[in-house]
């Protein structure tokens, strides 16, 4: 169907938000990463930000991590989320009680989750006095240093559990729509759990896990509050230390921020790329689901 | 159900009321020294401390809630309109516009933030609660439109067709026919609006700053300076309201959907 | 011994008997046609037999043994789905070797008789093709062999062809039962469709609101049908009331006479269906359809008075409602 023009008008106030906060908020800080400050005589394009926020010593560990809780946090998030999807898919009975379930680990903000992951996973924490009670360690310093450690993997544990919901909750309407229709010929053909899981549910709902696995890692790399929250003063996330730079007093620092925030959106960006080629196919998934349900 | 189902349903419940138990025991805990299971003595003071006014907790939580009101009906308001396009219709730029709306999806919104920053000031919306909400906007518009417009794509528009040829205005089918079927997906993107703008740290102190302090403000040092008992309070605070939210929201949805589903079976 | 035993299966959705206790038997080779309106819950009873719904109450036996708590994986009794549901990112071949795959059954074996079921569905040359390239009727074919390569004793169809065109419905029926002759198996078929149950079945079992109405031979049924709901469902019925009961005589044992004894009528509608024409009258005991061929009613028009009569033995006393 093709639209009438006030169709169009009224696209308008969103486009204008869209564009205008969210488009001209990247822009201006791209204009002042380029270092274009009137208000301090600089209206000349420069680079030297940002090789001063990528050429620093601090910017390639930062890098690193930042890409390695991401990546890790990313694979942990798709594997246990899918997991639970397929196995409410496979194993329980749609509801909206398990619906919701599966949804709230979603809806705790950032902080009550890196909150949470502190509580139980610092060196003072409920695992370790676990580990005491059975008699696995007796000093508290020989509790694993799971937060604030060198790795990241507090970090990535605190990602991972506020993102393996998300995808649970993305890939649970495709893997129970492949369910109820493909699988129940499966099994009357006699395919067995595993069968199914490999040969039907996993091929068919690959596209909703691939656009999920995709928006999470574009997720976990942009992650401000968990980082900020578990991780340690060196080194820490992009998103941290371009955050730091800016609320520092120096005012040549938040050039520099905006520079590091540029460098963050060119990698989503390339993410953001990876993400619209996978979501054609989830487009098509989400087609054939509507055409299911029609049926 | 098997058990396998039931296995699933347990993991399911620890990973989500595992972590409330050790907060729910700090936010009574006294003194919890190591190595400890459980605290030593209790106390109430904690509890008493937050839901003090001049704590800053319960104001905390009223802005939070006002502003995260204001930012879902907002949301909900613009993105009607262009999620029914997007969802309905099919033109040439299309997918320009739709990356347009998804891309603060996955862009961190701090960046525009940062480059609004100065703008802001301008304008006078720093340390105001007119710019929190406005820039609360930005990372959660996009997923009111795709989950509205994904909405709209399920439900068609066969039935709104038939009301007008049977004469009905524009604005009457919106409000009788449109509407109550697009409830779920509504619900669904307000849910996530309202508890993602409940829960914002990091634009919230960019453009608000000590202005604007909703509860994650208040929240935040303590948890930082890792005074557990009282984090531990503020954290429970903050989370009951997604909770409490969703369930009342998706309870409300579920009666709804049956109530609707008995009359169209009877009708 | 029968082959598939329901005996008192029940079935309830939160106190709501969606069945009603059923007892229906299923001979080797047979096929029984469950045939019902919309929402008679022949679809939950194939659903029962096949595993993927456990009964309230009752039980299946399959050759004497109890099939509770075995799961539809395990019994070997395929199904075919109204939505032909072929995989969609396998090849046919690997859709009708799905099942044998299933069962361990070795690559080369898969192979051979896949290509000869392909080849008695006449689509020997689709192997490689996929399910998105076919056409509906193809597909469903296709769905047959899916189920009939494992060379099960019993098949479960929920309204196979209720998709399809008249034409390749009776393409289809002409094929399940050729495929029978080859293969042997036994079926149960759900459908709504009455001239299919009479074409397909060597039993119809007719169902209404939960319950079995009716079980016999397609000539059972329609010579005579139990209930009214039954005579009506099988096809056009003359319902008479009388004071020993109602009378049911179908349409074309009625013969029409200008002259002579018999029910008086005047003639109200003539409908022309090509090989035959329906007539329609008014009696003093009420509507009245005749059907014939066209020349067995030349000259007789709307307002014709005639004599309407049918032999004893065409006339059958409905027991039930």
């Amino acid at each position: 169907m093709k639209p009438r023009l006030v169709h169009f008008v009224l696209m308008v106030p969103a486009l204008l938000l869209f564009a205008g906060l969210f488009g001209g908020g990247v822009v201006l800080a791209l204009v002042r990463a380029l270092g274009i400050y009137p208000a301090y005589g600089m209206v000349v394009p420069t680079l030297d930000f940002f090789v001063r926020a990528t050429g620093s010593s601090w910017f390639l560990p930062s890098l690193a991590l930042t890409a390695r809780v991401a990546t890790v946090s990313t694979i942990a998030a798709v594997m246990a989320g899918t997991g639970v999807a397929v196995g409410a898919a496979l194993w329980i009975r749609p509801s909206w009680r398990l619906r919701i379930a599966l949804q709230l680990p979603l809806y705790l903000p950032h902080l009550i989750v890196a909150n949470m992951v502190l509580v139980v996973f610092s060196q003072s924490g409920l695992l370790p006095r676990l580990l005491f009670a059975f008699g696995w360690i007796s000093e508290m310093s020989d509790a694993p240093p799971l937060i604030y450690d060198e790795q990241g993997f507090g970090i990535a544990l605190g990602l991972a559990l506020k993102e393996a919901p998300f995808v649970a909750v993305l890939v649970f309407p495709f893997a129970a729509s492949v369910v109820s229709t493909y699988g129940r010929v499966a099994r009357t053909l006699g395919a067995r759990a595993p069968t199914l899981l490999l040969r039907i549910v996993l091929p068919m709902t690959w596209p909703a896990i691939a656009t999920a696995a995709v928006i999470t890692f574009a997720y976990g790399f942009s992650s401000f509050e968990i980082p900020y929250v578990l991780g340690r003063t060196y080194p820490r996330t992009l998103s941290n230390v371009a955050y730091d730079l800016y609320t520092s007093a120096e005012p040549m620092d938040r050039p520099e921020a905006m520079a590091m925030g540029i460098v963050i959106v060119l990698i989503n960006a390339v993410l953001a790329v990876a993400y619209f080629a996978s979501s054609r196919r989830y487009e098509t998934l989400l087609h054939h689901m509507r055409v299911g349900q029609a049926a | 159900m098997n058990k396998m189902g039931a296995a699933v349903v347990s993991l399911i419940l620890l990973v989500l009321a595992g972590p409330l138990l050790p907060l729910m025991l700090w936010s009574v805990a006294n003194r919890w020294p190591w190595p400890r299971l459980l605290p030593e003595t209790y106390s109430s003071r904690s509890w008493e401390f937050v839901l003090d006014r001049d704590s800053g907790f319960v104001i905390g939580l009223g802005w939070s809630f006002a502003i995260a009101a204001a930012v879902t009906v907002i949301a909900l308001l613009v993105s009607l309109p262009i999620a029914r396009v997007l969802g309905l219709y099919r033109f040439r730029g299309k997918s320009v516009i739709e990356v347009l709306v998804l891309l603060p999806l996955l862009m961190p919104a701090f960046v525009a933030a940062m480059g609004l920053h100065e703008t802001f000031i301008h304008w006078g919306l720093t340390d105001t609660v007119s710019g929190v909400i406005l820039i609360q906007l930005v990372p959660t518009m996009p997923y009111m439109v795709r989950t509205l417009s994904t909405g709209f794509t399920l439900i068609g528009t066969r039935l709104e067709d038939q009301a007008r040829t049977l004469g009905a205005g524009s604005l009457r089918i919106a409000m009788s026919v449109t509407l109550p079927r697009l409830a779920h997906a509504m619900v669904a993107g307000s849910t996530f609006v309202f508890l993602a703008s409940l829960g914002d740290y990091l634009l919230t102190v960019l453009v608000g700053g000590d202005a604007v302090p909703t509860l994650p403000l208040v929240l935040f040092p303590y948890i930082a300076a890792g005074d557990r008992p009282l984090a531990a309070v503020g954290s429970l605070l903050l989370a009951l309201c997604p909770l409490a939210t969703v369930l009342a929201l998706e309870s409300a949805l579920a009666n709804f959907s049956s109530m609707r589903a008995n009359q169209e079976a009877k009708g | 011994m029968s082959q598939i035993q329901l005996s008192g299966i029940a079935k309830s959705y939160n106190e709501q008997f969606v069945l009603h206790p059923i007892t229906l038997t299923v001979e080797p080779g047979e096929i029984l046609v469950v045939l019902g309106p919309s929402g008679c819950g022949k679809s939950t009873l194939l659903g029962i037999v096949a595993g993927l719904v456990e009964p309230s109450r009752g039980q299946v036996l399959f050759n004497g043994r109890s099939l509770a708590g075995v799961p539809a994986e395990r019994r070997g009794i395929p199904m075919v789905f109204q939505d032909h549901l072929l995989f969609p990112g396998m090849t046919i071949a690997e859709n009708i070797a799905f099942g044998l795959r299933a069962r361990g059954v070795p690559r080369a074996e898969r192979d051979d008789r896949v290509a000869a079921v392909l080849a008695a569905i006449q689509l020997a040359s689709f192997g490689s093709r996929y399910p998105s390239e076919l056409s509906g009727g193809q597909k469903q074919r296709v769905a047959l062999a899916r189920a009939i390569v494992l060379r099960p004793p019993l098949m479960l169809l929920d309204e196979p062809f209720s998709s399809l065109d008249s034409m390749l419905r009776r393409e289809m029926r002409d094929l399940v039962l050729a495929m029978r002759r080859e293969y042997g198996f036994s079926a149960i078929i759900v459908t709504h469709d009455p001239q299919e149950a009479l074409e397909l079945a060597d039993r119809v079992a007719v169902m209404r609101a939960g319950r079995v109405e009716q079980v016999g031979t397609p000539e059972d049924i329609y010579f005579r049908p139990c209930n009214a709901f039954v005579a009506r469902f099988l096809g056009p019925a003359n319902i008479i009331a009388s004071e020993s009961g109602d009378l049911c005589v179908r349409p074309e044992a009625v013969q029409l006479a200008l002259t002579g004894e018999g029910v008086t009528a005047h003639i109200v509608e003539k409908r022309f269906s090509g090989p035959r024409v329906e007539i329609v009258m008014e009696t003093k005991v009420g509507h009245l359809s005749a059907i014939g061929p066209a020349h067995a009613y030349r000259g007789l028009e709307i307002g014709t008075h005639v004599y309407a009569s049918w032999r004893e033995q065409d006339a059958v006393f409905l027991r039930g409602t």
